[in-house]
């Protein structure tokens, strides 16, 4: 990876990392006094990997992913999402955001074909796409409903679709189903693991929940605290189609266990 | 509520039974607000028309307020009297001042609520000018304007005008402040202009609605202020005219009327917007 010149793509080279994030530093201003969140980050990810960075309150991982939706920007360091130099939020980087984010003001199809009609396509092209996308996760009967006739379930599944049908290299995801019931999580998990089958974007995901990490990643990204740093990567050899009887599996138990432990340390550094 | 839900949905698979149920329901809830409401209207009658008759005077004097049976005279008599000419010019001095203050205190309250430029270049002299009274204006309004009519027009627009661009700018701040929707929009592509339009005007029009219905009332309050300067018409001219002449029933059905144009535009209005925002969805029981 030769990185020079951030104006002149063509001197990068073409890799095939999806995404770069080289020496990144942040730091926040708490009180008029510096603090430094995230330290000396460095990691690569592949087209189509599915990432889960995994850490406890607190050690900078929304602060990382907003960074690669173009939301807030690195100290010092660059993040490169398809060898271009992360510099604004687009369409190329799909977001999907904690708290429900559908657009109270649109129906559920008028959201879901928003980014489409951003772009001036024809109502059709924006019909027939909003349906397939529907249809992929079961709300084509929703179509004119508004955002607070959905319950929570249905809204992130109009979140994700939302962002995918703008066709985006990566997808961002901030904890898309803490707010969401233990039931429901698992079915909007194993969803989400069809639909990246059959989309092949590559997912960066945020969870604190470690047997969601699990159950989704191809590796974790474990994240210590004080400053926030990438602690260790975990790749987990479990085979897929992966499904809810996942965690049933003795590899499942023997990451856990080496991830507990390994998050335990930094929880217990907040707590002292 | 839930109300708004089941027509769409769960409609086919509720049976007529359910339904009918549903509307009983419907209808019960609906009369017992209509007789609270028809009842504390009553009783507000009922203890005017009480303090009168006994002539109260203790502290506050009742001896010259006219009975709400004087009231309903002085009104038909009014009625008798070619009503429309005063009711056609009061309505169309408030519709016009709540008009103008709409279009100005609205595209005002967005750009200032949305750019720093804009509110330090012209937020200063409208501050100023804002706790000024309707009846300051009295004086200007004559000089100012070539007639009486514009210048009733002006002190119409100024009470309209600065609730509807305070609750603007405010409604556009909030919205800015709560950076979600905003991210939302520029992560799918929306450039500044879309994020104006899109995300930033229907995210503030619960806000300016509550500007337009404050504005609607204040743009009535301040008609019998605006029709001192009236040359013969307006039901706000006719209440200071009755004060004039020492005449208290119609003073008072003056009030009444200006109270009852007002309640009902101010309702106009309301409906008005919620019909722009379906999305809305507003329980009050539900607290």
């Amino acid at each position: 990876m030769v990185y020079r010149n951030n104006s002149v793509d063509t001197q990068i080279d073409v890799t095939k990392n999806i995404v770069v994030i080289e020496k990144l530093n942040k730091s926040f201003l708490f009180n008029r006094k510096k603090r430094l969140i995230l330290s000396n980050i460095n990691f690569n990810i592949k087209e189509g990997e599915f990432i889960c960075l995994l850490g406890p309150s607190g050690c900078g991982k929304s602060t990382l992913l907003d960074m690669l939706g173009g939301f807030t920007f690195p100290d010092s360091g660059n993040v490169i999402v398809n060898n271009k130099l992360v510099k604004k939020p687009g369409p190329e980087r799909g977001f999907v955001f904690q708290k429900n984010s559908l657009i109270p003001w649109l129906t559920l199809e008028e959201n879901v074909g928003y980014g489409l009609k951003l772009k001036n396509e024809s109502t059709l092209l924006i019909k027939e796409n909003v349906d397939r996308f529907m249809r992929l996760v079961g709300l084509e009967n929703y179509s004119n409903l508004y955002p607070h006739q959905l319950s929570g379930g249905m809204q992130q599944r109009g979140c994700i679709i939302r962002s995918l049908i703008n066709n985006p290299k990566i997808l961002l995801m901030d904890e898309p189903f803490g707010a969401v019931d233990a039931q429901t999580r698992t079915l909007l998990q194993e969803m989400l693991l069809e639909i990246w089958r059959k989309v092949g974007t590559t997912i960066i995901f945020v969870t604190h929940d470690i047997d969601e990490a699990i159950l989704l990643a191809d590796r974790i990204f474990i994240m210590g605290v004080n400053p926030g740093h990438i602690k260790e990567i975990v790749k987990v050899n479990i085979s897929r189609p992966r499904t809810f009887k996942t965690s049933l599996d003795p590899e499942f138990q023997v990451s856990k266990i080496k991830i507990l432990e390994s998050i335990r340390e930094e929880t217990l550094k907040i707590i002292k | 509520m839930v109300v708004s839900f089941i027509p769409k949905i769960a409609n086919q698979k509720q049976s007529t039974k359910k339904q009918t149920l549903l509307l009983y329901e419907l209808i019960k809830n609906y009369s017992l607000s209509f007789s609270r409401k028809l009842i504390s209207l009553l009783i507000f009658f009922g203890v005017w028309h009480f303090l009168c008759t006994i002539d109260f005077n203790f502290g506050i004097n009742f001896v010259f307020v006219p009975t709400p049976i004087e009231v309903i005279n002085a009104f038909f008599q009014f009625i008798n009297d070619s009503p429309l000419i005063h009711i056609k010019a009061s309505i169309l001095r408030v519709i016009g001042g709540f008009i103008t203050g709409s279009i100005f205190g609205i595209i005002l309250g967005l750009f200032i609520g949305s750019s720093k430029l804009v509110e330090d270049l012209v937020s200063t002299p409208l501050e100023l000018l804002r706790p000024i009274p309707a009846v300051a204006w009295i004086p200007l309004a004559i000089l100012m304007f070539p007639d009486a009519e514009s210048g009733m027009y002006y002190i119409t627009f100024v009470g309209a005008f600065y609730p509807i661009l305070i609750s603007t700018q405010k409604a556009v701040e909030s919205t800015l402040s709560d950076r979600l929707m905003i991210r939302v929009g520029q992560s799918l592509g929306a450039n500044q202009l879309h994020l104006f339009t899109d995300i930033v005007i229907p995210s503030s029009l619960p806000g300016i609605s509550a500007g337009l219905v404050i504005g609607m009332g204040n743009a009535w309050f301040c008609l019998v202020t605006a029709e001192i300067i009236a040359g013969r018409f307006g039901i706000g001219y006719k209440t200071w005219e009755s004060y004039v002449i020492s005449e208290y029933p119609p003073i008072v059905m003056g009030m009444i009327l200006i109270g009852l144009l007002g309640s009902l535009s101010s309702f106009l209005v309301l409906k008005f917007t919620n019909s722009l925002m379906p999305w809305r969805e507003i329980s009050k029981n539900g607290l």
